[in-house]
């Protein structure tokens, strides 16, 4: 008997009573489809949680000026006004993990134009500092070392605050104010979007550190310093390097605490990520579950079928069937059954994640490749359900079966 | 050796109702040649259906032997039975047993399927078959939309498509009026004279058993009357002979 007839009786026999597929197979669509749906929703928020990673970087640390403690006793110390700069300075000469070092320094602000004005906090920086965190411009171009040598009164502009100052005006070559002093507005950088804490990176106004430094801050010593690791370089090592050098440089005795603190921002979005891919995990089990009762609603309908089709059973044996051939006609409608229940599922979930985004805004993602997973999955419930009543079936001794009534 | 299609020695065979044993065929011992059309009556509880069964290689004997065209069928397998069910032994039942929601000419080519042949050469034999029973402009037709009488011509077809050597016919009249009884048995005398093929009828309607060339009356699962009695005796005394023959040649 060739494939294409046992899969050819399959369809035949299961569309001898379409009510009855249709309701047999709905246990194993709802399973899938709460499973495709579950992934699609993970994926979504998988997908938001990477591109988070991806926008603020991986690969860079925040390092904080503290004062200095020693045995939990603290020790006021005067800050030198030059000591990030010169420290961002050191740490990039000398410290072989790391790419680039820059001082920043942030000042809360009002920050005016000719179409708008908000409070903001705004931010001194190296040029090396968009290096670091991967900022690009989308419109116009970033400032360099040229504009640093030279104090100019520059600045480049986060999506957001351009929104906020020049509305729907394009902000390249715009002016704006901040502390009476006039900068002009030559890039307008490209979007971070949200995080996952709600803040929004967009919102952001950076100017050259020596131009900030002292237009904006006065000289306000800056409390704050950003490098980032080298290509292929752990990032604990980078942190390990910069820990030994500050400490160096800022004559630490041994018995001394740290009087800087060096935050690695990416393990928080690592544990972010940790978290939704457990969520995700949960989520998917559940739903698997539901795919598990499907497939023992399969079991029970083919028990029922074999029962109720022995004397057909018997004639089929009768004529020269042999066990193999009611093996596989029995274990081919399950397989059938239930790769038609795979095929449904994948549409109903797909159509399901569609709603999900359309009206709870939920990012989901279907993949194709997630309706052939899930055919195969099916299937593969199908064989596992389906064996035990095709096997019953074809244990059957022809007379009995003949004889049954 | 003349060639007996069937020749079964002392058949037994009971059924086990609660620990009780209940025998069916008591050492029943029967020749058909090729080509012959037997009934078999005796009252319900004769044991005529279970011998047939037993014929029909659907159960197996508990004492006795049983060989088809020369061959011991207590020696197959379970596989090898559905085999030479498949080629060489064709079933009618009382009941028809045709599938439901199945046009006819895929039932009468359902055997063939289990050989393997293609659907198209099926479709052209069944096709064939059923336009020796008459029924050719019913054959994309289903089952509950013929007669009973033409129902049992399509199980008649189907027993007959892959040319076997007997058919076994289980009481095919039974669930047909006198009329339709008449045309059944009539196809049934006409398939055993062109075609050659044995047939073995089980009937407990002594008019129908009338059709064929050699009654065989059960009762108690024995044989009590035969018509080819003498011939069978005849034979059985020569092969018997011949074999204390041997045995006194050899010691």
């Amino acid at each position: 008997m060739s494939p294409f007839t046992v899969i050819g009786e399959s369809l035949h026999s299961l569309g001898k009573n379409k009510v009855r597929t249709g309701l047999s197979i709905l246990g194993i669509v709802i399973g899938i489809a709460a499973v495709i749906a579950m992934v699609a929703v993970a994926t979504g928020a998988q997908r938001k949680v990477e591109r988070e990673i991806a926008a603020i970087g991986d690969d860079w640390l925040t390092i904080w000026f503290m004062g200095a403690n020693r045995g939990g006793v603290h020790r006021e110390q005067a800050t030198p006004p030059n000591m990030t700069r010169d420290d961002a300075e050191a740490i990039e000469r000398e410290c072989s993990a790391v790419r680039a070092a820059s001082p920043t320094n942030r000042v809360p602000a009002q920050v005016i134009s000719q179409f708008g004005n908000y409070r903001t906090g705004v931010m001194g920086v190296y040029p090396s500092f968009f290096d670091i965190r991967r900022w690009n411009c989308t419109v116009g171009r970033l400032f360099g070392n040229d504009e640093m040598q030279m104090r100019a009164k520059v600045c480049c502009i986060g999506l957001s605050s351009a929104k906020e100052l020049f509305g729907a005006v394009n902000p390249l070559g715009q002016e704006l104010r901040v502390n009476r002093v006039a900068f002009e507005v030559i890039g307008v950088l490209e979007s971070k979007g949200v995080g996952s804490d709600g803040r929004d990176f967009d919102d952001v106004i950076l100017f050259p550190f020596t131009s900030f430094q002292r237009l904006i801050a006065g000289n306000e010593p800056s409390g704050t310093l950003f490098a980032a690791a080298r290509a292929g370089v752990p990032l604990a090592t980078a942190k390990e390097q910069i820990r030994t050098l500050l400490r160096q440089r800022h004559h630490l005795a041994d018995e001394d605490d740290d009087t800087f603190r060096i935050m690695d921002r990416s393990l928080t979005a690592q544990a972010n990520a940790e978290a939704t891919r457990t969520f995700n995990l949960l989520l998917t089990s559940i739903a698997s579950i539901s795919l598990l009762v499907g497939g023992v609603g399969i079991m029970n309908i083919m028990l029922v079928s074999v029962t109720e089709r022995t004397r057909e059973i018997g004639l089929r044996m009768a004529i020269g069937a042999h066990g193999l051939h009611i093996l596989a006609q029995f274990l081919c409608e399950a397989v059938v059954l239930c790769g038609l229940g795979g095929l449904v599922g994948f549409c109903g979930g797909w159509g399901v994640a569609r709603v999900v985004s359309t009206q709870v805004g939920w990012e989901t993602e279907v993949s194709y490749w997630m309706a052939g997973v899930a055919i195969a999955f099916a299937t593969a419930v199908g064989l596992f359900f389906g064996f035990y009543p095709a096997w019953r079936a074809s244990r059957l001794s022809p007379i009995d079966a003949l004889r049954y009534e | 050796m003349d060639a007996a299609l069937i020749d079964i020695c002392d058949a037994c065979k009971a059924y086990h109702l609660d620990e009780v044993e209940i025998p069916a065929v008591r050492g029943v011992t029967l020749r058909l040649p090729a080509g012959q059309f037997m009934a078999i009556t005796g009252a319900s509880g004769s044991g005529k259906s279970t011998f047939m069964h037993l014929v029909g290689c659907l159960d197996r004997l508990d004492a006795g032997t049983y060989a088809f065209e020369g061959q011991a069928v207590e020696q197959l397998s379970r596989g090898q039975l559905a085999t030479l069910r498949n080629r060489r032994i064709g079933f009618v039942f009382q009941s028809f047993n045709l599938l439901a929601r199945t046009s006819i000419v895929d039932n009468v080519a359902l055997p063939l399927t289990y050989q393997g042949v293609r659907r198209r050469e099926r479709h052209r034999r069944a096709a064939e078959m059923i336009e020796r029973v008459g029924l050719s402009d019913r054959s994309r037709h289903h089952p509950n939309q013929l007669s009973g009488g033409q129902q049992q011509r399509v199980a008649i077809a189907r027993a007959l498509v892959t040319r076997p050597a007997v058919v076994l016919a289980d009481e095919p009249t039974g669930n047909l009026d006198t009329t339709t009884s008449l045309e059944i048995m009539t196809l049934l005398t006409t398939m055993n004279r062109e075609q050659g093929v044995s047939i073995v009828l089980v009937t407990h309607e002594p008019e129908i058993a009338a059709h064929a060339q050699r009654q065989v009356v059960f009762r108690d699962g024995k044989i009590v009357r035969d018509t080819e009695e003498g011939a069978q005796a005849r034979r059985h005394a020569g092969t018997e002979g011949a074999g204390r023959h041997l045995a006194v040649e050899a010691s």
